[in-house]
């Protein structure tokens, strides 16, 4: 496992992967959009309950990206590892957009279960908290230069930025909301009929698995953009080696 | 509660959903193309340069 922390490993091993993990998320993909269409509609919401099937695997995605990338900011900044950094930086993006996706999506199941878009109760303020955090940590990295320095202050933030993470876990608990209270993660069981239960439990699986191949591709991005970056300036420097009438390194401003 | 005059909010969050997933998709499969040009660029240049 830790032979893979090396980005030439990394490479090699994302290459053999990526067709495997894309054929994967693709096959459940199919299956549980087919199950759940076929699924029946609820006895109250009728057919808006399909939006759950986005709108929970994309809520629980917004905050599993957070925990990965919270993570590899310990990597950052206790080992120092280059590939979590890159692990990170490549991972932001897609929790912007799946948190987006949730955001979206439950405002569109709002408006007719609710009668509004929008409420700024404790869970939909929360989650539009970790929204601005991912594209905070986006525009980070894009200020700051020097790759290093981008990299410590982008984990100290994800760090910081952990404390949104029980807020909007248990906003539900801790405050009246009208969003409803956990109903598949809960002592007791889930309180979803198992017909409902399965295609959202299949949904979820392949969104994981979507983010696991889209994360894989990104940090192979990230990889070859470093060393595209490295054989940039080891070329730039070569040229003004080889530059006729050139000054002495020393003499250089 | 009246069901059958809510499927366009179905179809709306289908439709936003992959467009969104779509748009990641391209977006790193549009990086990843632009990285290989610029290494494979970078590396003739490095095997013209020792030439």
């Amino acid at each position: 496992m830790w032979s893979l922390a090396n980005p030439t490993v990394f490479l090699i091993a994302a290459r053999r992967a990526i067709p495997w993990l894309a054929v994967a998320t693709a096959a459940l993909f199919a299956l549980g959009l087919w199950l759940s269409f076929a699924a029946p509609p609820d006895y109250q919401q009728g057919e808006t309950v399909r939006i759950m099937y986005l709108h929970v695997p994309a809520a629980w995605l917004a905050m599993f990206i957070y925990g990965v990338m919270a993570l590899a900011a310990l990597g950052t900044l206790v080992w120092r590892h280059p590939l979590a950094d890159a692990a990170q930086k490549a991972a932001a993006p897609l929790g912007a957009g799946f948190t987006f996706v949730c955001l979206v999506t439950g405002s569109l199941w709002g408006k007719p279960m609710w009668g509004t878009y929008w409420v700024w109760d404790a869970r939909l303020t929360s989650v539009l908290v970790l929204f601005i955090l991912y594209l905070g940590l986006i525009a980070l990295w894009r200020t700051i230069e020097e790759p290093g320095r981008a990299a410590r202050a982008a984990a100290i933030l994800t760090l910081v930025g952990c404390v949104n993470l029980p807020i909007i876990k248990f906003s539900v608990d801790w405050w009246n909301t009208l969003h409803q209270p956990a109903s598949v993660f809960r002592l007791g069981g889930p309180t979803i009929a198992p017909e409902l239960l399965w295609p959202l439990l299949i949904m979820a699986l392949a969104f994981t698995l979507l983010f696991v191949t889209l994360h894989v591709l990104a940090i192979r991005n990230e990889i070859l953009r470093r060393r595209v970056a490295r054989m940039t300036m080891v070329a730039a420097a070569r040229e003004e080696d080889l530059a006729p009438g050139a000054a002495p390194a020393g003499a250089r401003p | 509660m009246s069901e059958a005059s809510h499927v366009e909010f179905v179809i709306a969050a289908y439709a936003i959903a992959a467009l969104v997933i779509a748009g990641m998709i391209a977006a790193i499969l549009a990086d990843y193309r632009a990285q290989s040009a610029a290494l494979a660029r970078l590396e003739g240049r490095g095997r013209d340069g020792k030439a």
